[in-house]
């Protein structure tokens, strides 16, 4: 029994392990390639090298979407600290027209995954989620009743309510002897 | 997905076919005789103008590669 409290101490705090030092994880430091220019032509000389061109081309003809594929080079990229969020998005169009030319390289028949398949889709997910806590909001204020809540809340019986007398008046203070005031 | 891929593609297309639009105009002649000048855009910076570039050089190989299977297709 001892013991195990003992090891209940030892153990770690639920969510312990989603905290931790800032500047711990690569994305928390300053980026490796601050700039524009710099994650360009990593991005040029990474993509068009002549070891990865087959397999990105074999990636593309297994099906993977082109912007699936520059998503994730990009995201990882920021995971990784090589560069921030903000470069990311704006190299981002570059990653996906080079992937597009190493898929026309190998002549390969790819996808550029701008097509949605569904109308639901064709938005951006928070767009979706956005337009679905506005109809949640819009539905909620619909019901709003009253009546909801005053059926939880208690009647008010005033009769039972004790009421506060006036205090009788106060002693009359004894304007004699030693604490007595003068009147 | 997490980022909006499609949106930020699209608004890089619609950047490099403004671009390819002539922006600079003939200076219009006034009635008092002197010319007018045409608003200056804002100049871009030069990692601006190599993203650019570089978009642009892949995108039109890629065009015209496309073009050309869809010719040969046919």
């Amino acid at each position: 029994m001892e013991d195990d409290a003992a090891n209940f101490s030892d153990m770690p705090v639920p969510g312990q392990s989603l905290t931790g030092k800032l500047g711990e994880k690569a994305y928390e430091r300053p980026p490796e390639k601050p700039t524009v220019d710099e994650n360009l032509s990593f991005y040029v000389e990474s993509l068009l090298n002549p070891e990865i061109m087959p397999k990105l081309a074999a990636n593309l003809d297994r099906g993977r979407t082109v912007s699936d594929f520059a998503e994730a080079v990009i995201t990882s990229g920021v995971a990784s600290g090589r560069h921030t969020i903000d470069v990311g998005v704006l190299v981002l169009p570059v990653v996906m027209e080079i992937v597009a030319y190493v898929g026309e390289l190998y002549d390969v028949d790819y996808d550029m995954g701008l097509k949605a398949k569904s109308a639901e889709s064709e938005d951006h997910f928070m767009e979706v989620a956005k337009k679905r806590m506005q109809e949640d909001e819009a539905a909620d204020f619909e019901d709003d009743d009253t009546s909801a809540f005053t059926d939880f809340m208690p009647e008010d019986e005033g009769e039972d309510m004790p009421i506060e007398e006036e205090a009788p008046d106060a002693p009359a203070i004894p304007t004699t002897g030693l604490m007595g005031r003068g009147v | 997905m997490v980022l909006p891929v499609k949106r930020i593609y699209e608004n890089a297309v619609a950047e490099w076919v403004k671009s390819k639009e002539p922006t600079a105009k003939e200076p219009t002649k006034m009635a008092h005789g002197g010319l007018m000048r045409t608003p200056t855009k804002q100049t871009a910076t030069k990692s601006d103008s190599n993203l650019q570039k570089t978009f642009a050089y892949f995108l039109e190989k890629n065009v015209e590669s496309r073009n050309s299977r869809k010719s040969t297709k046919a």
